[in-house]
């Protein structure tokens, strides 16, 4: 049950990461920020987040 | 040869600064970091040969690391990804052209992390239209047994679904925002990327408040057991550094 946790955490928090990263914070206009390869990475990140909550619903279940 | 620029801080909270460890960093990244100057603030840099920046998750992540090891010492303004300029003039004229802002938004920052609340749930839980609900809700004009009847119901009940779903939204909404209000007006509501996230917010507050907000989280699980509460950070404060520099 902890690893499960922990990894559901580590799978948001990536996600959280590459959000932030990509796309906030001070941008030099003009930079090309976003390549396929990014939309790609987010895009990624968005399916992991989807199963992490499903397994976080079916956990919640169990409890 | 290129320069990728990490974070602009203020040079006397980085010479006055003793945590920060660039040699640590350094060593732990790979990555040779070193600072340009203009006035009172500073540039944290490195340099590289190529003049493109790779894009794959480990050197995505690298980057964030090095924000986030100068974020816990350091009031910065992150940069994003892909930050890359061609010469240290280029650093000095982006730290000149955009002096009063950088030094304006510092100033908002100072002392202050960014944590991340979501609330997430199955989209089934807390607006699922039951089968009596569904019979109440379909118009009479819809009702039937036909095949092109059944894809209007579901059509119909789908669009009901959505709608449901954002009216639940928008009320949790309005009393999250009352309440995050009371340990904070630095506040930003993000559009949830996926259904299954019910709220997404980001919040600057003071460091030492952060008892405070631990306080309130637990407060909101306890008042809304329905949904898990999932709070990040502290983060460099990406959200509310958003800034667009020439």
């Amino acid at each position: 049950m902890q690893d499960d946790l922990y990894e559901i955490n580590k799978e948001i928090t990536i996600l959280d990461i590459l959000d932030r990263v990509l796309t906030k914070g001070v941008v030099i206009t003009g930079d090309i920020v976003i390549s396929v390869a990014d939309i790609d990475l987010i895009y990624l990140g968005l399916r992991v987040l989807l199963s992490s909550v499903e397994t976080m619903e079916k956990m919640k279940t169990k409890i | 040869m290129s320069i990728i620029i990490y974070a602009i801080a203020e040079l006397y909270d980085l010479q006055s600064n003793k945590t920060l460890d660039f040699e640590a960093i350094n060593s732990d990244s790979n990555i040779e970091l070193e600072t340009i100057q203009f006035d009172n603030l500073t540039a944290i840099v490195s340099r590289q040969d190529k003049n493109d920046i790779s894009i794959n998750k480990e050197d995505v992540l690298t980057y964030s690391k090095i924000i986030e090891n100068i974020a816990q010492n350091l009031t910065i303004l992150p940069m994003r990804y892909n930050s890359l300029v061609a010469s240290d003039n280029e650093v000095i004229n982006i730290l000149t052209k955009n002096y009063s802002s950088f030094n304006d938004a510092i100033k908002t920052l100072y002392n202050k992390d960014e944590y991340s609340i979501r609330f997430l749930s199955s989209y089934k839980n807390s607006t699922d239209i039951t089968i009596k609900e569904k019979n109440e809700l379909v118009p009479d004009i819809l009702k039937g047994d036909s095949s092109s009847k059944i894809y209007l119901i579901n059509k119909y009940m789908h669009h009901k679904q959505e709608e449901l779903h954002t009216q639940y939204q928008k009320e949790t909404q309005e009393k999250i925002k009352s309440e995050v209000e009371k340990i904070t007006t630095q506040v930003i509501f993000k559009k949830p990327l996926t259904e299954a996230i019910i709220i997404d917010l980001v919040l600057l507050i003071e460091k030492e408040r952060k008892n405070e907000l631990l306080q309130f989280v637990s407060d909101l699980q306890s008042i809304y057991p329905q949904h898990n509460i999932l709070l990040t950070g502290p983060w460099p404060p990406y959200n509310f550094a958003q800034i667009k520099v020439e």
